[in-house]
């Protein structure tokens, strides 16, 4: 019976990515290593790579007890790692970050890789990030959004007259100074041009790819397409009070994500758990999205047996 | 990857002239050691908050490491057994363990960088820790971050917290009586996802700031979130108790009030303006502390 990893199989080390030094801590499997690193990604919380009440760090060493190499990372400006962040820009997930490690990790001789998105952010930086690396056996989506909101305000259902008569008022205005304030109203400007755009493209030209269709965001859909071209098991996951799964579950219905998904030999699979696992904010909403995690990365990798 | 000897990672700051060692030590504990590559002043030790406020702090921890070392004052920050990238479970966590923890990481960075009385500095509930450190390390100054006045004090607020995230989220609270109930049934609660064990609180609830200090004489710096006009009676009694004691203890107060329990992208960036204050004023201290005392 295999058993759980301690800091005795743990590696701290810094990478070297976009001029910065990016921390992260790699877990040796306590059993015979199956040549698989499984990255482990936060989200967008400002929380290091142990994550809230460090549910990455458990999952680190439940996959390093089921024979993964498993790593968890600081992105840029967070935790150990160097550098600021203001934000969290969901379409620019922080993939410069992960790929030196996956690198690092193909050098030891580890060439292949799962991703786990741990909610939000984070399992947008893995989708983005699996779509452009080979030999991927697996990827965890938990609490992905399906769009690219700026500060979780959903600009789609917000009037553009709203956005101009803000951006026209003396309080906005004043606060033009602040590079940050700046940054969020220009991700809110791209996202609405963009959806306009869209809009505009898919009554032109039906089936067409456009930045936002079927209420999906390219930098979610393109990468998901990818993944189900090359034929990589993905697991969506979401609890069924977050936010995010009636949005999945709305582009669902639609044309675009139903073939993805319905495809004969689809390999994307939906599974849920109760409550919401979007921020963590509940040990029991934890509890299950690790237990979602390794239940399912234990199916669909042959012979990995749990950790006692 | 660059390790550095055993289970160590180093980077090099070339800029700010520092060297960055992040690494797992004898007991399964992380740390991470910030040692300036020309003099050294003097030392520090963080001992950091616990629960949701950890995870909040962990950012300002590091840049004031950060800004310190490149001040020419070594610092080390450690995370208790139960917390972080250290070994064990949360659930295991008691006030005696991450004392131990504590004074096994000052001991340790004491002798690697040849100085005899780190200065340690507290956050929040690590404020009980780092006084206890002290008083185990001689005259070492304390710096004290918005300090947890007691166990008791702190896992009231720490309830408190939750029910206002409860009432956030539109459930029904539990009552404030009901956390002592909630522990002896469960063994923990839950707040804001992060267990509170009976272990730990059993070992902290009637631990105060003032007691851990004890009766030697030391240089201690309060910081506390403002405003200025606030008032905070409690840490009054406690800081006067202090100076009863021969403690020359100063007392800052920022702008604005530290919020450490919650902590979003908007609060975050609102909180930005007094965090760098929080760290300036620190090192301003510190600095005077460390640099005289080597002067001298």
């Amino acid at each position: 019976m295999s058993r759980l990893a301690t800091t005795r199989e743990e590696t701290p080390f810094f990478v070297h990515a976009g001029g910065e030094d990016i921390f992260g801590v790699l877990t040796a499997p306590t059993v015979e290593p199956r040549g698989i690193a499984a990255l482990v990604l936060t989200g967008g919380a400002f929380v290091g790579a142990t994550n809230r009440n460090r549910v990455s760090v458990r999952i680190a060493r439940d996959l390093a007890a089921m024979g993964f190499h498993a790593v968890r990372m600081d992105y840029h400006g967070v935790g150990d790692s160097t550098g600021d962040i203001d934000t969290y820009p969901l379409d620019r997930p922080f993939v410069e970050d992960i790929l030196p490690a996956v690198q690092v990790m193909q050098e030891r001789g580890v060439d292949r890789c799962v991703f786990v998105g741990t909610t939000c952010f984070g399992a947008r930086t893995a989708l983005s990030t699996a779509a452009k690396v080979p030999n991927v056996s697996g990827v965890v989506l938990l609490a992905a959004p399906i769009r690219d909101y700026p500060n979780s305000v959903n600009p789609d259902a917000t009037p553009t007259q709203h956005y101009v008569r803000r951006a026209l008022s003396p309080r906005t205005l004043a606060t033009l100074r602040d590079p940050a304030k700046r940054r969020q109203y220009a991700t809110t400007a791209r996202w609405k041009a963009g959806s306009a755009a869209g809009k505009v493209r898919s009554r032109l030209l039906p089936g067409e790819a456009a930045p936002v269709a079927d209420g999906m965001s390219s930098s979610f859909y393109e990468p998901l397409a990818e993944l189900a071209e090359r034929r990589v098991p993905v697991l969506i996951g979401y609890g069924v009070e977050d936010r995010f799964y009636s949005e999945f579950l709305q582009a669902r219905a639609k044309p675009r994500l139903g073939r993805l998904l319905d495809a004969p030999g689809s390999r994307i699979e939906l599974r849920t758990v109760e409550g919401s696992i979007h921020a963590l904010r509940r040990i029991s909403a934890q509890d299950a999205m690790v237990a979602l995690t390794t239940d399912w990365l234990a199916e669909i990798h042959e012979g990995v047996s749990r950790a006692a | 990857m660059r390790d550095a000897g055993a289970n160590v990672a180093t980077r090099i700051d070339e800029e700010l002239g520092f060297v960055e060692e992040a690494g797992f030590f004898e007991g399964g504990l992380f740390g991470v050691s910030y040692k300036p590559t020309a003099r050294t002043h003097g030392a520090v030790v963080i001992c950091p908050a616990i629960l949701s406020e950890y995870d909040h702090t962990y950012s300002i921890d590091v840049s004031l490491a950060r800004a310190l070392a490149a001040r020419g004052i070594a610092v080390h920050r450690l995370h208790y057994r139960g917390s972080g990238h250290s070994d064990g479970e949360p659930s295991d966590m008691t006030f005696e363990r991450m004392l131990e923890d504590a004074l096994a990481a000052t001991v340790r960075f004491a002798a690697e960088v040849g100085v005899e009385q780190p200065l340690i500095l507290g956050v929040r509930f690590g404020s009980l820790v780092a006084a206890a450190v002290a008083a185990g390390s001689g005259g070492s100054p304390l710096v004290l971050w918005d300090p947890a006045l007691s166990g008791r004090a702190y896992f009231r607020d720490a309830w408190r917290a939750d029910m206002m995230f409860q009432i956030n989220e539109g459930a029904k609270p539990a009552t404030r009586d009901a956390f002592p109930a909630l522990l002896e049934r469960d063994n923990q609660v839950d707040v804001l996802g992060y267990p509170i064990g009976k272990a730990l609180y059993d070992s902290a609830l009637e631990r105060s700031l003032v007691d851990e200090v004890g009766d030697r004489a030391r240089r201690i710096l309060i910081l506390r979130g403002g405003p200025p006009a606030s008032a905070r009676p409690k840490l009054d009694e406690a800081v006067e108790e202090l100076r009863g004691r021969g403690c020359k203890v100063d007392v800052e107060v920022l702008d604005d009030a530290l919020i450490l329990w919650f902590q979003g992208p908007e609060m975050r960036r609102n909180a930005r303006p007094h965090v760098a204050e929080l760290i300036a004023r620190t090192v301003d201290w510190i600095k005077r502390e460390l640099v005289k005392d080597a002067v001298a």
